[in-house]
């Protein structure tokens, strides 16, 4: 009887003890992936949330910013094409002025990558949709000054990579057979040794992006806060017809 | 369903008592079986719409208005759900670009999101555009290794939150990707970043320790794994280095786990890691079923994914 009695006072000891401190333990986990597709329906009240967000944003993305005389294309040519001359020319465009005011300085070229150009633009209406299909990244333009020798390393990695990487204000000239530079000029001068150029470019290619290293560690780096796709939207809501350009800014030697 | 299953566990363990020595006139002394609903979600990137048909890989899923319905109706089946983010809510389509990250935030309040960590991306309009966006989240964020000290966000971003659901306790904490040469140092500004790892270490110690948790979460945007850079830490390197770590719920590589991946601990214990993709085309549903009894061995717990 005693030992019974202690029994149950331990026992209700034990069970104030763990009624304190009640421990739960994990006895199974159960995991599923849901997916979130059509057979699901929307909750009506969150899709009516967003309904005047959607249209007021469609509005602006699809409200015409200008009209394009020309079907730009991304495969229009062997080192250049109609949409990267399109955005390196307006890259320089919006972006000169200011730096010239800013920094007293003239830009020389323009270099970005073809991997980066992700649409080009139809003939007709153009939109703030198509700069946002054209450049859906957040890169910025920066402005790299770079050596001599960090132009020919330039140079050379445009020759060997046979791809129509955009640009502005390089004039090249290569030997298709023998990959020799028959002509070459930066902003209508000679590259000269002992000189250094301007070269405007994302900051992610000057980070190295696409293996454009010679970008990497340049003289000096000028930020300039301004977004490839906002450059493109401010051009064109201030342009009314855009025209197509192919002018054999670089090529093979005929 | 479920509680008609705890029912009948419940009343056959007390009828096993009742057999033992009439224990079970202690109410707190019954055995109980818990559930706990852990829903998450990770690198959203601004996608409040469904993906376009047109997307390759996951072609017309996720949104938040379908997410909303799922979410609601596994709440009014468990109430003691938790919903979670892992972070990159900001950045991927032009309602970002237009609105800031007013209607990400918005949303997953209404949504009733109950915690959610920072990604690199939610850094994308700067810390001040991060901080402008806060009044619109009725939800916390937590970072344990993001030092926010000399910051705007300082005091606003805590390590870790505690909730309790049906009396239990649950700890998250969260941890951040190196932000160094991921984003810019003009939008991160003073923010510093802390060893993973060591945090998480330090954490799991005060939720199981000192906060006394039944469950402990690792709300993380460090990345599921890198197999081209084995030195990078990861998810799977966190579980296999960390104690007391219940789940990590991760983001940052967009990686669609096929199913929850079972990692041991430092200990020899199971860690689970689970990441859904990305743009919330899938929602990760974990169900912790707990229980009391202290009858039953600890290694008894099973996995089933």
């Amino acid at each position: 009887m005693k030992t019974h009695i202690s029994f149950i006072m331990l026992a209700v000891a034990l069970s104030f003890f763990s009624c304190k401190n009640e421990q739960f333990k994990v006895e199974k986990i159960k995991a599923i992936q849901v997916p979130i597709d059509s057979t699901i329906a929307m909750d009506t009240s969150i899709d009516d949330f967003v309904k005047p967000f959607r249209e007021n944003l469609n509005k602006q993305l699809d409200s015409t910013l200008c009209i394009s005389a020309f079907s730009f294309s991304k495969t229009d040519g062997a080192l250049e094409t109609s949409m990267g001359n399109l955005m390196a020319d307006i890259s320089l465009a919006e972006t000169k002025e200011f730096f010239k005011k800013k920094f007293g300085k003239e830009i020389d070229m323009v270099l970005f990558n073809h991997g980066g150009v992700r649409a080009s633009l139809p003939k007709g209406n153009i939109s703030a949709r198509n700069a946002f299909q054209v450049m859906p990244f957040e890169n910025e333009l920066v402005v790299t000054e770079l050596s001599y020798e960090k132009i020919l390393e330039l140079v050379l990695y445009f020759i060997k990579e046979k791809k129509a990487h955009p640009t502005a204000k390089m004039e090249l000239i290569v030997n298709k057979g023998t990959n020799a530079i028959e002509h070459l000029k930066i902003n209508n001068r000679e590259v000269v040794k002992g000189e250094t150029y301007l070269v405007l470019t994302t900051d992610y290619l000057q980070d190295g992006g696409d293996r454009m290293y010679f970008f990497t560690e340049p003289i000096q780096l000028y930020k300039t806060g301004y977004k490839l796709r906002n450059v493109l939207i401010d051009n064109f809501k201030k342009t009314d017809t855009l025209q197509g350009v192919l002018d054999n800014r670089v090529s093979y030697a005929k | 369903m479920q509680n008609r299953r705890n029912f009948i566990k419940q009343t056959g363990a007390a009828a096993a008592f009742v057999g033992l020595g009439g224990l079970t006139l202690q109410s707190c002394n019954q055995v109980k079986n818990k559930r706990i609903t852990i829903l998450h979600t990770n690198d959203v990137h601004s996608q409040i719409d469904p993906l376009p048909i047109s997307n390759t890989r996951y072609p017309g899923l996720g949104g938040f208005a379908r997410r909303a319905s799922v979410i609601h109706q596994i709440r009014q089946e468990n109430p003691n759900t938790l919903l979670l983010d892992a972070g990159d809510i900001f950045q991927g389509t032009p309602y970002f670009n237009y609105y800031g990250g007013e209607l990400e935030f918005k949303l997953m309040s209404k949504l009733q999101y109950d915690l959610a960590t920072l990604g690199n991306h939610d850094f994308d309009n700067g810390i001040d555009g991060f901080l402008a966006q806060l009044p619109n989240a009725s939800f916390d964020f937590v970072s344990a290794n993001y030092d926010f000290k000399n910051t705007v966000l300082d005091g606003l971003v805590k390590p870790y939150k505690v909730f309790i659901k049906d009396d239990i306790k649950i700890g998250v904490f969260g941890l951040g990707v190196a932000l160094k040469g991921l984003v810019k140092k003009d939008l991160y500004k003073e923010t510093k970043y802390l060893d993973p790892i060591e945090l998480a270490q330090q954490m799991s110690k005060t939720l199981k320790e000192d906060e006394q948790c039944d469950l402990v979460i690792c709300l993380s945007h460090i990345g599921y794994d890198y197999k081209n850079s084995p030195e990078t830490v990861s998810d799977l390197k966190l579980a296999k280095r960390t104690k007391d770590i219940d789940l990590i719920i991760g983001g940052h590589t967009h990686t669609l786990l096929p199913k929850p991946t079972i990692e041991k601990n430092i200990a020899g214990e199971n860690v689970l890691i689970n990441q859904c993709g990305k743009s919330g085309v899938y929602m990760g549903q974990i169900d912790f079923y707990l229980h009391n009894d202290g009858t039953k061995t600890a290694n008894g717990k099973s996995i089933i994914v």
